[in-house]
């Protein structure tokens, strides 16, 4: 059977000046999610004067920039339709030159036309492209597939690979989204219930607030599931040191040692040991705090 | 294992230079991040505090990047700073290659095309566009 005809009619447009189809595929897709932001407010943000164009990072930096979780997709005409079909319009590259003389090119895929065999998009100063597709997906193989959707925390996407959707969150939580990145984190539980990394995300967050008991929590939450989880267990000592605890966190330095072995964590979870046996023992702040343990 | 050694020495110096230098608090880099744990293999003998050293070194040379480029310095900050250390690891290596969606290359096509029509013209090899005497 072949597949319905879908169109996102109601996906914005903004016409590119000379050089920026970067800041405006990018408003386009920030703009449907709800952002407001033109593609001029978006140039010193992503645009490269001395390349006079935009790179895909940057792109992705800037929907990071205004709490919209960039998501790069899987490199196949599948995800991508997938994602249309699910309401998401498709940032995309492409490469209307040859692989060794690319003209870049970014668009917004925004429907798709079996019938016709076509594929709709927002570009450059087109409002609604239609290319063949064999001519766009030619355009975009050159450009290595590149695909990425914007989300708005906690929206997921059509895809189900969590590995792909957790690591997107953990750029959003490294760029200091705190906020949505927490969402996101809760969303991908809601998913992947349980899911480790999710919970040393949700732990993490709550450390960069100086939440330290929440901290812990999540920590604990995920040891439940990966006693042997190097990483929370470095983590759930320093928490409990900067609580006061002091005894615990020795405790719980020695099990993350013990679980980093000669592992890459080794010689993080070493300076954390190193840092809770420097530390003075004040006893802790709030004595209860290190009972419920 | 050999050549592991002086590595090894430089990484250790690197990071002991760096933490006291770039990183605002040692007692803050106790925690391991979140994005640190994405995209490694668990068996890599690499560990997490070169890779975080590396990064700092890539993030510096970003940033000189995209001033050259010829970014605002209160934007530069601030662009890299939405980044991971691994989006910055691969921007590092190759960001003179890293393809600049720009459309600008349509427009030089354009303009050649143009002015080679327009010199066939003129020499009388073709005859497209309309000359006033």
């Amino acid at each position: 059977m072949e597949p319905a005809r879908i169109e996102l009619t109601a996906v914005p447009f903004f016409p590119q000046d000379r050089y920026q189809c970067g800041p405006a595929a990018l408003a386009t897709v920030l703009a449907a999610t709800g952002v407001a932001v033109t593609p001029d407010e978006l140039v010193p943000q992503v645009y490269l004067p001395g390349r006079r164009g935009s790179l895909q990072a940057e792109l992705v930096g800037s929907a990071r920039r205004h709490d919209r979780l960039p998501y790069i997709l899987a490199s196949t005409t599948d995800a991508l339709l997938r994602e249309v079909r699910a309401g998401y319009p498709v940032l995309v590259l492409q490469n209307f030159g040859f692989r060794s003389a690319p003209i870049w090119h970014f668009a917004v895929v925004v429907g798709f036309d079996p019938a016709h065999r076509q594929y709709i998009l927002r570009s450059g100063t087109k409002a609604r492209e239609t290319l063949a597709a064999g001519r766009f997906e030619a355009t975009w193989r050159r450009a290595d597939s590149w695909a990425m959707i914007a989300l708005t925390p906690p929206q997921l996407p059509a895809d189900t690979d969590s590995q792909r959707y957790l690591e997107a969150v953990s750029g959003l939580e490294a760029a200091g989204r705190a906020q949505p990145a927490e969402m996101a984190y809760r969303a991908g539980l809601s998913r992947w219930p349980d899911d480790p990394r999710a919970w040393l995300g949700l732990g993490n967050i709550a450390w960069s607030q100086g939440h330290w008991r929440e901290a812990r929590t999540a920590y604990r939450e995920l040891l439940r599931h990966e006693p042997d989880n190097a990483a929370a267990r470095n983590n759930l000592a320093l928490a409990l040191l900067r609580e006061g605890c002091r005894e615990l966190a020795e405790e719980e330095i020695g099990r993350a040692l013990a679980s980093a072995g000669s592992g890459r964590f080794a010689l993080a979870v070493a300076d954390s040991a190193a840092e809770i046996r420097a530390s003075p023992d004040v006893g802790p702040k709030d004595p209860a705090a290190c009972e419920d343990h | 294992m050999r050549a592991l050694m002086p590595r090894t020495l430089v990484a250790v110096t690197m990071v002991a230079f760096v933490s006291s230098s770039i990183l605002p608090a040692v007692a803050q880099a106790g925690i391991i991040s979140t994005a640190s744990t994405f995209g490694f293999d668990t068996q890599e003998a690499r560990s997490a505090n070169l890779a975080k050293v590396q990064a700092q070194l890539a993030r510096a040379e970003v940033q000189k990047s995209l001033a050259a480029y010829g970014v605002t310095p209160e934007q530069v900050q601030a662009r890299v700073a939405a980044l991971t250390d691994r989006e910055i690891g691969s921007l590092a290596q190759r960001i003179d290659q890293a393809p600049a969606g720009a459309d600008g290359g349509i427009l030089a096509v354009i303009g050649i095309v143009f002015v080679v029509l327009l010199i066939l013209d003129y020499i009388g090899v073709i005859h497209i566009f309309t000359h006033r005497r």
